[in-house]
């Protein structure tokens, strides 16, 4: 699943390790999720969404590989 | 009031971890050595020590990602321990094998260490693999 983590974040200026701790993830986590390698749970979908203030589907693209 | 005090506690660095798996690696590397030299090797305990060292080597590779204790970790850890379910299921089909159509004859003491040290070993070297990959 593409996302547009990486997008979101350099947006508002964020580091790897600001959004981990956001999250209160590991900065690898975040490193895996920007580089497709690992898809999160809905609950820290909803954790991302809630961070860049967007929706999960602004975040997230199922359709494109 | 114990157990506030042992929750409150943090996890150890990943320095610890390095000087544990050298600590380790010499101590088994002279019990290996003195039990080749003496022409006894496997005895059993030195196979564990090898693999309590190559776990002290895993797990500080692995500090940063089980420091966190996240979702991604705990998603690493029950994938490896399914693929380690399979991996340990063709390691006992391999040693039946083994015990059956060689003169390999070793005491169950023997046995149960080599099966005890490849667990530990492919459980933290699994963990390695897969937190490269995801």
């Amino acid at each position: 699943m593409k996302n547009y983590i990486r997008d979101n974040r350099s947006e508002r200026g964020m580091t790897q390790d600001d959004l981990a701790e956001a999250l209160g993830v590991s900065r690898q986590t975040i490193i895996s999720l920007e580089k497709g390698r690992y898809n999160p749970s809905l609950e820290l979908a909803f954790k991302l969404a809630a961070v860049f203030g967007c929706r999960i589907e602004d975040l997230f693209d199922p359709e494109e590989e | 009031m114990a157990v506030q005090n042992f929750a409150s506690l943090k996890a150890p660095g990943k320095g610890v971890f390095t000087g544990l798996a050298i600590f380790h690696t010499a101590v088994a590397g002279l019990f290996v050595l003195s039990s080749v030299l003496s022409g006894e090797f496997p005895l059993g305990h030195e196979l564990m020590l090898t693999s309590m060292a190559i776990m002290l080597w895993c797990l500080s590779a692995l500090h940063p990602h089980f420091a966190a204790d996240d979702e991604r970790w705990r998603r690493i850890r029950e994938r490896g321990m399914f693929y380690n379910y399979i991996v340990l299921l063709i390691f006992l089909a391999f040693l039946v094998n083994v015990f059956a159509l060689t003169p390999l004859e070793m005491s169950g003491y023997q046995t149960v260490s080599v099966i005890a040290s490849f667990l530990v070993s492919s459980v933290f070297i699994t963990f390695v693999i897969l937190s490269k990959r995801m």
